[in-house]
């Protein structure tokens, strides 16, 4: 699911819930994806064939720049000498061209375009612009000077330079060219309307699929889903009927994304296997995996994931993957995947993503911080005995709060810096949406950010309204707006359910009816047993102690789980929610430990002797309680997974 | 009680004494605190608000001092103290609240992650400044908290390289611990005078011996420092592969093969070189390592290591000016020029291909992000299998051979070599056996484990079959000279060439290699590499990337500066092109680590040689001298030179007399300061009458007011000062002028005068501590005597 926050650059995201995050739109850092992909492939095989054609003519002759008597020499050396990748002899070669022919403004054009094509944008500019001094107005060269500046980040002059040459452009496909980027820089600069306008003017005098893909990216940018979708259903035809399998699934899937962000979830499966069925990409098994988390089929989620994994470049399904293991209670395995994802620096990747750094930053601080947290409140409900084992415990709960409290805070920071950005751009849905998460802790802040959020988008789509719920009811602490939100989400929203069930279960504190906490609790229990303890939750448990010794095991057990934080009770006083703990000390010295969830179903067993010390009591409990509080998930690798999945993460709470 | 007593002074309008001194402290008290403040927020810094780091610190002081300038009792300005900021905080959340301002949420970011650390600087400068002592406890924990951030594996390295990372934790080091000893003694003199109820001793200028303390002090961390930086460099093999260590702001590479028990990897860019043509692996051979002996294993021989037999052995450090080396005219080799820009590395470090045959130092622009850059033509070998099947390894020297066949003797190797070349004949086709050997059977693993007896090489070959580089190049080297191949090790980097742009290709640390090099006739140094790409069972290599944030504009600035590059000449001033003294310091440390203790030793010992050592031996000499007149001399002045560094020297007028009569009186009034000597002190002053009448006999004209001459022989006696004065020094000088100035000087008034003068000595082993050390420290410049 994150990596689908990754691309929210449109729309708002639900970071708190992770999985159960807010569907949003993806449409634009794909459709970017999609761009920079198809389009720029495009340019990259004309001008590769413009080189093949080139070093055809000129290889077979000598390459001695003092031979060279004019600058059409002088460019052909430089060619051979690229094709052979002699760079220093090709810059070289254009450092002498400049000296010996300073009016001639194509030397430095091949200078910075060798340099572009190389990713050294600054020195790509300098180039570019010296062409242009030379060769003032040049179409030709304010375009590949703006395209250099959207490389850059400078899209506003990006945008500028690309409304100046619009008008004098020559050539319908050069044309084309220009209106595809500056629509696209629009859609950067959040200038939707004068995208929108643009593209719908030109896509009026001719079809193209690129510039309907991405108005159509530009409508879902407004919240326009069903012009949106209009206009992918439009490219994806185009593309079929022409056998460009790639681009329509990339358009699929960026269909998938408009459907999962307008709360249309069974659509966006099936856009989704539209895409994966014409090309088997990470994306596409990306949002299946995020949909099946969403409708909280875990193995299935899992799989999709690793799938994803396999075939994606970018960190984004690690992210996703990630936060699937935290949700589950699986937090050393959740570290471990982000640990991986920092060893590595390079970001290169977000440029296609429309991701930066802070967003990046954001998601995985927040993993970290609820890892962390997490770790503290599980260890806080292990029962430890010894001075040493309980210093050890303190140790490392104190060290691992430190750990969560300083990602939590540098999600907070991270969050309103990007929360500014957006509203600086003008969208004010995602940053109000942003600065509420920023300020969650801080209610009566939190809560006038969250209702101006809900404001704008409940007015263009009734489907978030029990989302908004869900928060207001975590914010305010109100159980009435949880249990509105349980009520209202469908089938497929079982993830934002567990994170109500969750609030019920004690999340927001004793405000909840001690009835429908215990409901609540069990309940959330069988979705998400692996999920409690990590949010200090935890199922009060009935003990149960027979046989010889029994008095002694007894004081020992429920010493070392009051200590650990847990409520013991008589059998039948634990309530609805209560696991059973039974010890059966037998005649022969060996003593038997199960432990059965509120559904009466024994999670795990241990054998010990009947006189036990305390030190083997409670690694004993622990080992039980591991037991107890893990959410089962299953690879099963085949069609059928999807059933196995279901069952054994007990969906359908 | 003690807070009554501040108010008690604040209505007389006087500060209180500990106060007094606690200010005198609060300048390098601030400073650790400041220090600390600094560490945390660095490790904080991508949660902390930067305007919360710049200003939390001083208000935490200030906070710290008005509590104390509050007049309040302490508990009452405690609990200000720690209301204060909370108050502060609920103001500005009810009006956030109210303004519906984020504000509140920027501040926290600031104050949840930091607020112990602020309450603590707020306390400090409460308490410690009523109460010095606790100017310890102060210290104390602040050294202990910079010791766990300094000493955690943070992520500093977002900010600084690897080495400039560890060499800024070693400057903090040195700091904290100047500092510590800096607040400590604060401390002491703060809680000194809080106990004598006495002000501050007035300002006086920095003397010799002041100068002596800062020196020793100096070269105290100077040691520490080049200690610090000797055990780091040892421990940085670790994490560089195990072949390249860190120095001061830079890598450079081990001139011995060890092998580690572990190692990680760290992937900081080092370098960037650059090369026409298709990119292709590249061996950077920064060292060859030839020398072999049992107890160090493969080190580099200095002058041994050549590239063929006629050549000089080739340079360690890069070449002032531009340099050639002949040909060796092996065959199959082609020329490949290559141009190196060191980011992370040591500027000296030479790295070619093997082997070189030109090198063009250049000298770049002053603001470069590159340590050094510079161009190498190599000759490199492109002979393949038919080539070298035949080749043998008859031509090399007989000298020679044997020394590169060194450690080839031991038998396990050689039947190990047996078994692995099997029916191989020829060198090459042996050595590849070898190498294919190593590949097939063995794992990469950065975990080879430690061998119980300490033989790593053992447990790689005859247990694991797991190591990493050094392992396997160690091995096939043993290996090939059992088989009778002269090898070697080379260590340097190896290359990526899937990362290249523009020629330009990025060097990391962990790319740093071992390899082998054997020897063929007609074809020179051939380069194997036994390192398999086999990974261990369940271990996962750690893939290292560097953003193309990072180098990319590294090579815009080569390409954009290259105009401004000139070819560095021979005369050139080492010291600017190498970065000066320093730079020479640290290749000194670096290279000759016993020749720099050496000097450290020595500069302390120039320092005291004139004022101390020298006068000193001629006076021990003498106060054994069996002329009892020379020997009282002797020790009276030894004594008399003492007394003057510790800051009591004699005016110009004054006689011995005179002198020895003011030293007493002021060392019995600093007796009576010092509380742990104030009773005997008191009991000094009240007998100061008598002991101006209790003199020597036959003292000599200018023994003083209190000498008469017309009194009896007698034993004086020790003074009634006690320990408060100097006892007995009066009579001791009144002997040391007899033995001057008196025709007569006897047997008895030797003795008199040692007895007195072993009185002298133990009355000054009870003054102050402070006094006797700085008089121990004292230069002595200034230690003469007037008369």
């Amino acid at each position: 699911m994150v990596g689908m926050r990754f691309r929210q650059t449109a729309n708002r995201p639900n970071n708190r819930c992770h999985a159960a995050g807010r569907p949003a739109i993806r449409a634009a850092a794909i459709s970017f994806f999609h761009r920079s992909s198809i389009f720029l492939s495009t340019r990259r095989a004309a001008s590769a064939a413009l080189f093949l054609a080139i070093f055809l003519v000129i290889s077979p002759q000598p390459c001695h720049p003092e031979n060279a008597e004019t600058p059409d020499e002088l460019l052909a050396q430089v060619d051979a000498a690229v094709d052979e990748e002699s760079y220093t002899r090709a810059i070289a070669l254009l450092e002498q061209g400049k000296e010996l022919w300073p009016g001639d403004f194509r030397i430095p054009m091949r200078a910075g375009d060798l340099y572009k094509r190389r990713e050294l944008y600054r020195l790509a500019l300098a180039e570019f612009q010296a062409a242009e001094s030379l060769s003032p107005g040049d179409t030709e060269i304010l375009y590949e000077i703006a395209e250099t500046h959207g490389y850059l980040g400078n899209n506003t002059i990006a945008v500028e330079t690309l409304e100046q040459i619009l008008d004098t452009a020559v050539g319908e496909n050069f044309r084309i060219q220009i209106i595809s980027d500056l629509s696209w820089m629009y859609f950067k600069t959040y200038r939707m309307q004068e995208g929108i306008d643009l593209l719908e003017s030109t896509l009026s005098e001719g079809f193209d699929r690129n510039l309907a893909h991405t108005l159509g990216t530009l409508y879902s940018g407004v919240y326009n889903r069903e012009k949106s979708r209009e206009w992918y259903e439009l490219s994806i035809e185009d593309a079929l009927s022409y056998g460009d399998d790639y681009f329509a699934s990339v358009a699929y899937y960026n269909l998938a994304l408009l459907e999962f962000a307008s709360y249309r979830f069974d659509r966006a499966r099936a856009e989704a296997l539209n895409s994966l069925d014409l090309r088997s990409r990470a994306g596409g098994n990306m949002v299946i995996g995020e949909l099946d988390m969403m409708a909280w089929h875990l193995s299935d989620a899992l799989e999709s994931y690793k799938t994803a994994e396999s075939l994606d470049h970018t960190p984004l399904t690690r992210v996703d993957m990630a936060v699937f293991y935290q949700r589950i209670g699986r937090l050393d395995e959740a570290l471990r995947i982000v640990q991986k994802i920092i060893d590595n620096p390079d970001a290169s990747w977000m440029y296609h993503f429309g991701v930066d750094k802070v967003r990046f930053g954001m998601d995985i601080s927040e993993i970290l911080a609820d890892c962390w947290a997490g770790k503290a409140e599980t260890e806080k409900l292990t029962p430890r005995a010894g001075f040493i084992n309980r210093c050890k415990s303190l140790r490392s709960r104190i060290v691992w709060r430190a750990k969560a409290r300083y990602h939590e805070r540098t999600y907070k920071k991270l969050g309103k810096e990007y929360a500014e950005d957006l509203e600086r751009k003008g969208n004010h849905l995602d940053a109000s949406w942003n600065s509420y998460q920023a300020a969650e802790g801080y209610p009566r802040i939190a809560l006038v950010r969250l209702e101006k959020a809900r404001e704008l988008e409940t007015a263009i789509m009734e489907a978030a309204v029990p989302w908004y719920d869900l928060e207001d009811g975590w914010t305010s602490k109100d159980p009435q707006s949880l249990l509105k939100a349980i009520d209202a989400f469908g089938a497929d929203e079982q993830n934002p359910r567990e994170r109500a069930l969750r609030g019920l279960s004690g999340g927001i504190g004793r405000v909840t009816p001690e009835a429908i906490r215990d409901e609540s609790l069990s309940v959330l229990y069988q979705m998400n047993p692996g999920g409690l303890r990590q949010y200090g939750l935890s199922l009060p448990i009935e003990l149960t102690v027979t046989g010889p010794g029994r008095s002694s095991l007894r004081r020992k057990t429920r010493i070392l789980l009051h200590r650990s934080n847990h409520s013991v009770h008589r059998p039948g006083e634990g309530g609805p929610a209560a696991a059973a703990l039974t010890v059966s000390s037998a005649d022969d010295g060996e003593c038997t430990w199960y432990i059965a969830g509120p559904d009466g179903r024994t999670r795990t067993t241990a054998k010990s002797g009947n006189t036990v010390r305390r030190k083997e009591t409670a690694s004993i409990l622990t080992e039980l309680l591991n037991g107890l509080y893990l959410t089962p998930v299953v690879l099963t690798g085949g069609g059928d997974s999807r059933e196995s999945g279901a069952a054994s993460a007990g969906t359908e709470p | 009680m003690f807070s009554s007593r501040i108010a008690a002074d604040r209505l007389t309008g006087k500060p209180p004494a500990g106060v007094v001194f606690a200010r005198r402290g609060m300048a390098e008290r601030i400073l650790f605190h400041a220090l600390g403040w600094t560490l945390l927020c660095l490790s904080l810094r991508e949660a902390v608000p930067a305007a919360w780091a710049w200003t939390a610190l001083p208000i935490a002081v200030i906070f710290g001092v008005a509590a104390d300038l509050s007049g309040l009792r302490t508990l009452t300005a405690a609990l200000a103290l720690i209301a204060a900021p909370l108050l502060i905080r609920l103001a500005i959340l009810a009006i956030s609240a109210a303004a519906g301002s984020d504000f509140i949420v920027a501040l926290d970011n600031g104050w949840v992650l930091t607020a112990p650390y602020w309450y603590f600087t707020a306390a400090a400068m409460l308490f410690v400044r009523r109460r010095p002592a606790l100017g310890y406890a102060e210290a104390a924990v602040l050294a202990l908290f910079c010791g766990i951030v300094l000493a955690r594996d943070d992520d500093w390295r977002a900010a600084f390289s690897a080495p400039a990372t560890a060499a800024i934790k070693l400057v903090c080091a040195a700091a904290v611990l100047v500092l510590t000893a800096l607040c400590f003694a604060a401390s002491r003199r703060g809680s000194a005078a809080q106990k004598a109820g006495m002000g501050p001793p007035p300002f006086r200028r920095p003397d010799s011996s002041d100068i002596a303390h800062y020196i020793i002090l100096a070269a105290a961390l100077a040691l520490l420092f080049f200690a610090g930086n000797k055990m780091r460099r040892e421990s940085s093999l670790s994490s560089g592969g195990g072949v390249l260590a860190s120095d001061l702001f830079h890598f450079d590479f081990n001139d011995v093969l060890s092998l580690e028990p572990e190692i990680s990897m760290n992937g900081e860019l080092t370098m960037l070189y650059r090369e026409d043509g298709p990119a292709v692996q590249r061996y950077l051979r920064r060292y060859t390592l030839s020398g072999w002996n049992p107890q160090r294993g493969f080190f580099r021989d200095g002058e041994r290591e050549k590239d063929f037999p006629e050549r000089d052995a080739m340079p360690v450090s890069l070449p002032k000016g531009p340099m050639e080396w002949p040909h060796a005219g092996f065959e199959t080799r082609e020329q490949v020029h290559q141009e190196y820009y060191l980011v992370a590395l040591d500027p000296n470090s030479f790295f070619a291909l093997d082997y070189p045959v030109s090198v063009e130092p250049w000298v770049i622009w002053d603001d470069a992000s590159f340590v050094r850059a510079y161009a190498v033509e190599s000759r490199v070998s492109i002979a393949d299998l038919w080539d070298l099947y035949g080749a043998r390894t008859s031509g090399m020297a007989e000298p020679d051979r044997s020394y590169y066949l060194e450690g080839g003797d031991d038998p396990y190797f050689i039947s190990l070599a047996e078994k692995v070349v099997g029916e191989n004949k020829t060198p090459w086709s042996k050595a590849a056996a070898i190498e294919k050997w190593f590949h097939k059977e063995f794992y990469y693993s950065l975990k080879p484990g430690l061998a119980a007896d300490g033989d790593q090489l053992s447990l790689f070959l005859k247990e694991t079959h797991r190591g990493y580089c050094s392992y396997f190049a160690f091995a096939m080297t043993r290996l090939c000279r059992a088989a009778g191949i002269p090898a070697r090790v080379a260590v340097g980097f190896v290359t990526d060439p899937s990362v290249s742009t523009l020629g330009f290709v990025p060097v990391r640390a962990d790319q740093a290699h071992a390899w082998v090099e054997v020897w063929l006739d007609d074809h020179g140094w051939i380069t194997f590499d036994p390192t398999t790409d086999t990974m261990a069972p369940g271990e996962e290599y750690p893939i290292q990337f560097i953003s193309p944030d990072e180098w990319l504009p590294l090579i815009e600035e080569a390409l954009t500066r290259r105009g401004e590059v000139s070819v560095a000449l021979d005369e050139e001033d080492d010291t600017e092109e190498n970065g000066g003294f320093w730079n020479s310091v640290v290749r000194l440390v670096r290279h000759r680590p016993v020749l720099a203790w050496i000097i450290v030793i020595l500069i302390p010992a120039a320092l005291y040689a004139p004022g101390r050592i020298v006068p000193g031996l001629i006076y021990a000499v003498a106060a054994h001298s069996r002329n009892s007149r020379k020997r009282v001399k002797a020790r009276w002045k030894m004594f008399a030179r003492r007394l003057i560094r510790s800051g009591n020297a004699p005016f110009a007028s004054e006689t011995p007399a005179d002198w020895a009569a003011r030293v007493w009186t002021s060392f019995a009034s600093a007796g009576a300061a010092n509380p742990r000597t104030e009773n005997s002190a008191r009991a000094a002053a009240e007998l100061v009458p008598d002991t101006k009448t209790s003199t020597v006999p036959n003292a000599g004209p200018h023994a003083g007011p209190n000498a008469d001459p017309h009194a009896p022989d007698q034993v004086p006696s020790a003074s009634p000062g006690g320990s408060a004065g100097l006892s007995g020094f009066e009579d001791w000088t009144a002997l040391y002028l007899k033995a001057v100035f008196s025709p007569v000087f006897s047997k008895q008034d030797s003795e008199v005068a040692d007895s007195a003068a072993e009185t002298v000595r133990a009355s000054w082993k009870k003054q102050p501590r402070s006094v006797r050390l700085r008089s121990a420290l004292g230069l002595g410049w200034l230690g003469g005597l007037p008369w």
